[in-house]
C-alpha cells in the first residue's frame, strides 16, 4: 500500500496528461476517411461512366462504317508482368482510339483521388494505431506476466506489483497518445492548403461529370418525352418518362460539388480544433457529420 | 584593463547580437526583448564583474552598442560597394535583383532577416524562374473565369429550357431542342478545359506533392506507434516465457 501511496500522484499526472490528448477526435477522423472513401467511389462511377460513353460512341461510328477492327497484341506472362498493353479492339492499321476530351481529363483527375485517399488513410491509421483496446490488452497481458515473473523469482507469491506496472502502462498511453497528437497536429495543420487546393480540383471534376451525366439524362427524358405519341403504349411510354425525370431529379439533388466543399471545410475544422487543442469536438463532429452524409449520398447517386 | 576588458567582451557579444538576430528563424515577438535582455544583462553577466559590477558594466554596455551597430556599418559599407547588386532597399524589405545567369546561391545558404521584413527567410533561387513565387493564385482563381463561363451556359440553357415548356409550335421545339444540343456540347467543352485549368495549374501539382510527403511522414508516424504496442506485447510473451523457466529451474532445484 505504501508503494501504491508513493507512486499514486505520478499515476494520476499522467493519466492527466493522456487525457488531454485527442484521442477524442478518432471517431472524427474515421469518418472523414470515410466521406473521402465515398468521394472516391463516385468518382470512380463517374469515371466508369465516361468511359462507357466513350466506348458506345465509338461502338456507333465503327458500326456505321462497318470498320474492319482487330485485337491489341496484349499478352499474357506468367512471370508477374502481364505489361502495360491493355486487351482493347481497334481499327486495322490504326492506333488505339483516345478517350474523348472529357474522359482524359477525368482520367487525368485520379492522382488527387488517390492523394485524397491515400492521405485520409494515413489520417485513420495514426489515429487508430496502437488501438486502445489492443493496447490495453497488451497492457494487461504484461502486468500478468511480470506479476508471475516477480512470484517466480521469489519462489512464492509476493506483494503486487501492479502499481508499478500501471505506472508504465499508463506512461505508454500517454507517450503514445502524445505522439499521436503531435503526428496529427503538424501533418493535419501542414495539409490544410493542399487539401483545399486538391479538394476545389475534386469538386470541379465531380461537378462536371454530374453536369454532363444530367445533360444526357434529360436527352434521354426529352426523347421519351417527345416520342410519347397518341398511340397504345402511350402509357407504357409515359411511365419510362418518369422513370427518367425521377432519374434526373434525384441526380439534381446530389452535387458532388458541395461533397467536395464539405471535405475542405471538415479538413479546415478539424485542423483548427487540433492546432488550440480547447475539444471543438462538437464544431469537427458537425463538419465531418455534413460532409459524411454528402459524401454517401453522391456516391448512392452516382452509382450504376 | 578591466574597463578594456569588459568592454571588448561587450564588443564581441554586441556583433554577434546582430549576427543571430539577422539569421533568426522565427518570427520577432515581444518576449525576444526579454530574453535578449535576460542574456545580455543577466546575472550570468553582472557575475563576472565581480566587485566592480558599475563600471565595468558601463565599458560592457559601450562595446555591446559598438559591436552591434559595427555590424550594420559593416553591412551598409558592403551594400554600397556591392556595384548596384544590392541598394539600401534591401534593408527595407530585403529586396535584390535576379541572379544572372551564370550566377547562383548555393542551397543550405543561409536565409537573411532584412529589418522591416514582414517574415524572416528568402527566395535563394533564381526568382524569376520559381513559378511558386511569381504565381500566388489558388485553385479557385485558376477556374473562375471558366467557372463564369460554365454558369452563363447554365443560364442560357435554362432560358431555352423554359421557352420549351411553354412553346407549342412543333417547329419552334425543334429549333429548341436543337439549340439545347448545342449549348449542352459547349458546357462539356467547358468543363473538360475547367478541369485541364485545374489540373495542369502549378498549384495543384505543388499540392499533390505536398500532400504525398505528409502522408509518408504520417504512415511513418503509425508505423512506429504500432511497433511500440507491438513491442509491449512481445515483452508479455518474453516475460511469461521468463516465468516458465524459472518456475521449471525452480522445481528441478
Amino acid at each position: 500500500m505504501t508503494l501504491l501511496r508513493s507512486v499514486a500522484p505520478y499515476l494520476a499526472s499522467v493519466l492527466f496528461l493522456a487525457g488531454c490528448s485527442p484521442y477524442v477526435y478518432k471517431q472524427e477522423i474515421d469518418g472523414f476517411a470515410l466521406g473521402v472513401k465515398d468521394l472516391a467511389t463516385a468518382y470512380n462511377d463517374g469515371r466508369a461512366y465516361i468511359m462507357t460513353r466513350d466506348l458506345e460512341d465509338q461502338d456507333a461510328r465503327w458500326a456505321q462504317n462497318r470498320a474492319a477492327l482487330t485485337i491489341t497484341a496484349c499478352e499474357f506472362r506468367d512471370t508477374g508482368n502481364p505489361g502495360n498493353v491493355e486487351c482493347v479492339l481497334h481499327q486495322i492499321a490504326q492506333p488505339v482510339p483516345s478517350p474523348s476530351p472529357l474522359g482524359a481529363a477525368v482520367r487525368d483527375a485520379g492522382p488527387i483521388v488517390k492523394a485524397l485517399s491515400d492521405y485520409s488513410s494515413a489520417l485513420a491509421a495514426v489515429a487508430n494505431a496502437a488501438d486502445r483496446e489492443a493496447l490495453t490488452a497488451a497492457q494487461t497481458k504484461l502486468k500478468a506476466a511480470v506479476q508471475g515473473l516477480a512470484n517466480e523469482a521469489a519462489g512464492k507469491p509476493v506483494a503486487t506489483v501492479g502499481p508499478l506496472v500501471d505506472l508504465f502502462s499508463a506512461l505508454t498511453t500517454a507517450i503514445l497518445d502524445q505522439q499521436r497528437y503531435a503526428i496529427l497536429r503538424s501533418g493535419v495543420t501542414a495539409a490544410q492548403a493542399p487539401v483545399a487546393d486538391l479538394g476545389v480540383t475534386l469538386a470541379r471534376t465531380l461537378g462536371g461529370i454530374w453536369m454532363v451525366r444530367a445533360s444526357e439524362l434529360r436527352d434521354a427524358a426529352n426523347l421519351e418525352v417527345r416520342n410519347l405519341g397518341s398511340g397504345p403504349d402511350y402509357p407504357s411510354r409515359l411511365r419510362k418518362a418518369r422513370e427518367r425525370v425521377a432519374a434526373l431529379e434525384t441526380l439534381r439533388t446530389k452535387n458532388p460539388s458541395v461533397a467536395a466543399t464539405d471535405l475542405v471545410a471538415a479538413h479546415d475544422a478539424l485542423a483548427k480544433a487540433l492546432a488550440d487543442d480547447s475539444r471543438q469536438v462538437e464544431a469537427v463532429a458537425n463538419a465531418v457529420g455534413s460532409f459524411v452524409t454528402q459524401a454517401k449520398a453522391v456516391k448512392d447517386a452516382f452509382a450504376k | 584593463m578591466e574597463v578594456w576588458g569588459a568592454f571588448a567582451f561587450g564588443t564581441v557579444l554586441g556583433w554577434f547580437l546582430y549576427f543571430t538576430n539577422r539569421y533568426r528563424k522565427g518570427d520577432t515577438q515581444l518576449s525576444d526583448i526579454t530574453t535578449l535582455i535576460g542574456v545580455i544583462g543577466g546575472s550570468a553577466v553582472t557575475a563576472l564583474f565581480g566587485d566592480a559590477k558599475t563600471t565595468l558594466f558601463g565599458a560592457y554596455g559601450l562595446g555591446l552598442a559598438v559591436g552591434f551597430f559595427a555590424y550594420f556599418i559593416v553591412l551598409v559599407i558592403m551594400v554600397r560597394n556591392s556595384g548596384g547588386v544590392f541598394t539600401l532597399t534591401w534593408f527595407l524589405d530585403g529586396r535584390r535583383k535576379v541572379l544572372k545567369d551564370d550566377e547562383i546561391i548555393p542551397e543550405g545558404t543561409r536565409p537573411t532577416v532584412a529589418p522591416m521584413a514582414m517574415r524572416p527567410g528568402g527566395v535563394l533561387v533564381n526568382a524569376s524562374a520559381d513559378p511558386a513565387f511569381t504565381d500566388t493564385r489558388s485553385v479557385l482563381d485558376v477556374v473562375a473565369e471558366r467557372d463564369t463561363a460554365i454558369e452563363a451556359t447554365n443560364d442560357a440553357l435554362r432560358e431555352i429550357r423554359q421557352r420549351l415548356g411553354n412553346e407549342t409550335d412543333q417547329t419552334e421545339r425543334d429549333k429548341l431542342f436543337q439549340m439545347e444540343d448545342q449549348l449542352t456540347d459547349k458546357l462539356e467543352e467547358l468543363v473538360v478545359l475547367r478541369i485541364r485549368a485545374a489540373l495542369d495549374s502549378q498549384q495543384v501539382q505543388d499540392a499533390l506533392a505536398k500532400l504525398k510527403a505528409i502522408t509518408g511522414e504520417m504512415k511513418a508516424g503509425a508505423a512506429q506507434m504500432k511497433n511500440t504496442a507491438d513491442a509491449l506485447a512481445q515483452a508479455a510473451k518474453i516475460i511469461g516465457l521468463a516465468s516458465k523457466v524459472i518456475g521449471i529451474v525452480g522445481a528441478l532445484a
